[in-house]
């Protein structure tokens, strides 16, 4: 275990030193620096990156740091929410698919996977405006709470910040700007988890322990929860870090289109402005937070399934 | 099972829906507060960081004052905070009087001890110019008047009495009075900017978190999204009614309509050419507010190629396209031509380029009249010339075809230009068809530049009908300019948000800019002036120009040679100006358009219920 450790964080910094590598030609495209003192630049630059000193906006001057404290919470609140949703909606849906194989609801589950999966996010996302916001008017286009509203900064996450204000109109404009962000960005995960998780689940009815718990007179939900939910869990671990990269991805689309103001809105932004040294900081703390993600998921799935190994060993 | 399966969808459906019903109620009219959405970025709160554009004038409107400012009806100048007390030192030191009794806003950071006098007025002003400002910046940093010559002829600005600020000047001009005038020239707090450097601020603070004496103050303010401002209580004029005004950007076109359907937004500029012809066809749900404000399009011709080098081959080429059609298919019939701007009748500049696009038939019998006036001309020109008024000596130099067939031009009279012959044209195509021709154009979000890939297909299309070859070429904003700075195109695409006075004159300028970052590459030659045609005639005249006012005959005419003189050379055709625009919810009144195309929200009201009725 600790070499298979060892090889990951090996894995780890040299992943690290490519992408400074990368953002540093970046950057010398961008600025001038003087071809004989390239070394201590790049140290200094590579120093500066990984110490948190990401220094200026090109375009407006202020801390970069200042303005990534605003940008990355609702990122990642967003982010988070999905998954949650996503990871419940779709195992939820996964476990009554796989135990009700070739009834109408396990066809209807299917359907489900394969429409979810196939539909990409920009274009659901802007059928679910005209639908929900143009036609039917009940829920807005942009941001993450109308800006008639002035929410105190507890947390930078809104969610949290509107229910300590407790302000029930603010709450519910809250969820109202959050909806459709949440359902068009957990669609696909949640079509993905379901698939997984209702395959999972066929195979595993064929074992004679949940043929025995049927037996027993066990209901299906407690079979669900108490037997597939179990099992199925080292399947889904190993796919997580995959789901979750693609859903990041999906994530800026999602904040371009609702104006979410997260890092793709920002990010949108500088590319726009063509403000460098935010899209370097940006793409530099994105890229090492993907990596610490899939390092942190590829223990967690090799320590799940060697747990696995051990108990049915 | 069943109740497995549908718990969470009732759940889900009693979270989600009902908090939509409920919210789009209290979504309704709110009567303190305004959501004003632009299609500009709010980059920073302070105008002077600004192109001209209307977020730059509306955030100047609401947070800022002026010195002076222009009369929307006569458009000349008038006073504001400040008022012209004399201009002496033959015509070199203006001097202004400061209103008294003008408070300043407060913020987190500070709180003002002192009422708005002169030496904030100098401040404001010289941290554009002076270098040893700790405030002063670039003169890139400062994108409203990096087009203006003034800046390179004030010498200083200071403070000759606690209520009175002079200006000096190393040559007289017309050109201080509409620059303190222009929206972005706005008055800075310098005890503010004295407690920035105590409290060892950033200095870009001054830019971020607005100290104004306007109407509105900022309280809240996220680069690039919004700015909510709240009603000022010690504001020295009329008190706004709106008691909450929040300005936001959006940088889709689309996006904008879609908030004005779901009352996200109050107000919304400059919708595009394709969803003026939807609003229009609902006229009762909003205000159509317009304005006749500059944001021309032109194609800027890059002379220093070979086959662009002259200008029968720019005029050739120009004649490829008919402006009146692009109007039509581009700008479904709502743009307006450039030329209209300078009282020349868009026919008249209309038929030279159908003339030219015909020079290949035989004409000469036709334009054998014209060829006798221009003689008539030539032997007149030199008496027009020799007024005192006139610094420059520029009148052996005025090539033929500068003439005007009148003795005294007026508005409105043709313009004037030599016939491209037969031979002149084949040769020019012949030239033009060796090339593959590259339009470069913006890719913005902006709505303003939507148009400008449109604009380049339709005349990449017929360029290929006249069998030339063309492609366009897509560039982000930022990387488009530095390619276009460099040279490295052949014609391009761009849009100019100005006065009259400099709209044409800042992309042929031949002066030079010494203020540019080192950054940017040496060859950067001049101002705006990307086109690498410079006529000295032509400086002189405009030299010439911005001592005379704008009605005197002989203004008239200068400005009439330079019109002849661009027609025949054509370093940049003048498409299409934009009137600015702006759509207001139907229940949304009193809100005025400001001269330089933002919105003024001080008469801003909302109508009640029973007003409606």
């Amino acid at each position: 275990m600790i070499e298979f450790l060892v090889k990951k964080l090996e894995l780890f910094f040299i992943t690290l030193f490519i992408l400074t590598l990368i953002l540093f030609w970046a950057h010398i495209r961008l600025g001038d620096v003087e071809i004989n003192k390239i070394i201590p630049e790049y140290i200094h630059y590579a120093g500066n990156l990984v110490t948190f000193n990401f220094g200026n906006s090109t375009e407006s001057g202020m801390p970069i740091i200042e303005e990534m404290k605003l940008f990355f919470p609702p990122t990642i609140e967003l982010l988070l929410l999905s998954l949650a949703v996503s990871f419940c909606f779709g195992i939820f849906l996964g476990i009554v698919g796989g135990l009700n194989h070739h009834s109408v609801l396990d066809k209807c589950v299917y359907g489900f996977c394969l429409l979810g999966s196939s539909v990409p996010v920009y274009w659901s996302a802007q059928i679910f405006i005209l639908l929900f916001c143009i036609y039917i008017k009940i829920f807005p286009t942009t941001g993450n709470i109308s800006m008639l509203y002035d929410v105190p900064r507890y947390s930078g996450f809104m969610v949290i910040d509107v229910f300590i204000q407790g302000n029930n109109e603010i709450i519910i404009d809250m969820l109202k700007h959050l909806t459709l962000p949440l359902i068009s960005l957990s669609l696909v995960p949640c079509a993905t988890f379901a698939r997984i998780t209702r395959r999972a689940t066929i195979n595993l009815t064929q074992n004679y322990f949940i043929k025995a718990a049927y037996c027993r007179g066990e209901s299906r939900f407690d079979i669900g929860i108490h037997h597939v939910l179990r099992n199925i869990l080292p399947d889904i671990v190993q796919k997580l870090n995959i789901i979750i990269c693609n859903l990041y991805s999906s994530c800026i689309l999602v904040e371009v289109i609702f104006d979410w103001p997260g890092t793709g809105l920002w990010i949108t932004q500088s590319i726009n402005n063509s403000d460098g040294r935010i899209i370097e900081t940006t793409t530099f703390v994105l890229g090492t937070s993907f990596l610490l993600l899939n390092i942190t998921l590829d223990i967690l799935s090799t320590l799940v399934i060697n747990r696995t190994r051990l108990t049915h060993g | 099972m069943k109740i497995f399966v549908f718990l969470p969808l009732l759940v889900l459906l009693g979270m989600f829906l009902p908090a939509g019903a409920l919210a789009s109620v209290s979504e309704g009219i709110n009567r303190d507060s305004l959501i004003y959405c632009s299609e500009r970025n709010i980059s920073h709160m302070n105008p002077q960081r600004h192109p001209i554009s209307s977020m730059a004038s509306s955030i100047s409107f609401a947070v800022y004052d002026r010195l002076l400012s222009i009369d929307p009806q006569t458009k000349a100048t008038r006073s504001a905070v400040g008022t012209l007390e004399r201009i002496y030192h033959n015509d070199t030191i203006y001097v202004f009087d400061i209103a008294k009794n003008i408070s300043f806003h407060s913020n987190e950071f500070f709180t003002p001890s002192r009422k708005l006098n002169a030496e904030d007025v100098a401040f404001s002003f010289d941290r554009i110019i002076n270098k040893d400002n700790p405030f002063y910046r670039p003169l890139e940093d400062f994108p409203y008047i990096s087009h203006m010559d003034i800046v390179n002829n004030l010498i200083s600005v200071k403070a000759v009495g606690p209520y009175k600020v002079e200006f000096k000047l190393k040559q007289p001009t017309n050109l201080l009075q509409s620059f303190l005038a222009t929206d972005n020239s706005v008055i800075l707090s310098k005890e503010y900017a004295d407690t920035i450097i105590q409290k060892n601020l950033p200095k870009e603070t001054i830019d971020h978190y607005a100290i104004g004496s306007g109407p509105y103050t900022q309280y809240n303010f996220l680069r690039g999204r919004y700015v909510k401002l709240k009603r000022f209580s010690d504001y020295h004029g009329h008190r706004p009614e709106i008691k909450n005004l929040i300005l936001t950007n959006s940088y889709r076109a689309n996006k904008l309509l879609y908030k004005m359907f779901t009352g996200e937004c109050h107000i919304i500029s400059n919708p595009t050419a394709s969803q003026m012809s939807f609003l229009q066809k609902v006229p009762k749900d909003f205000n159509l507010i317009r304005k006749n404000t500059l944001n021309g399009t032109f194609i800027i011709y890059n002379t220093k190629k070979p086959y662009l080098s002259t200008g029968a081959l720019r005029r050739t080429l120009s004649s490829m396209f008919s402006l009146e059609e692009l109007n039509r298919s581009v700008f479904f019939d709502q743009g307006h031509y450039i030329v209209e701007l300078f009282d020349e009748d868009p026919s008249s500049f209309l038929k030279i380029q159908n003339d030219s696009a015909s020079a290949s038939s035989d004409l000469a019998l036709e334009k054998d009249v014209e060829r006798e006036l221009l003689k008539d001309a030539d032997s007149r020109r030199l008496t027009y010339e020799k007024s005192d008024k006139f610094v420059n000596m520029f009148n052996e130099d005025i090539p033929d075809y500068a003439i005007p067939k009148k003795d005294l031009p007026e508005p409105g009279h043709d313009l004037f230009a030599h016939e491209l012959s037969r031979q002149e044209y084949l040769e020019a195509y012949e030239k033009l068809k060796q090339q593959e021709l590259e339009i470069t154009i913006f890719q913005s979000n902006v709505i303003s530049n939507t148009a400008h890939s449109k604009i380049a297909q339709f005349l990449k299309s017929n360029f290929e009908k006249k069998g030339l070859r063309a492609r366009i070429k897509t560039y982000r904003t930022n990387q488009g300019q530095n390619r276009i700075k460099k040279g490295l195109f052949d014609l391009a695409i761009v849009n100019v948000y100005s006065d009259t006075e400099s709209l044409i004159y800042q992309m042929i300028s031949c002066k030079q800019n010494n203020r540019r970052r080192s950054s940017l590459s040496p060859n950067i030659s001049y101002t705006g002036n990307y086109t690498g045609w410079c006529n000295d005639t032509v400086e002189n005249m405009y030299e010439d120009l911005s001592y005379l006012d704008k009605n005197d005959p002989d203004a008239i005419r200068l400005q009439k040679y330079i019109m002849n003189i661009l027609v025949n050379e054509m370093p940049v055709y003048p498409l299409i100006y934009n009137l600015n625009l702006f759509v207001a919810m139907e229940y949304v009144e009193g809100v005025e358009p400001t001269p330089y195309g933002g919105v003024s929200f001080i008469n801003a009201r909302i109508k009640h219920e029973g007003d409606k009725k």
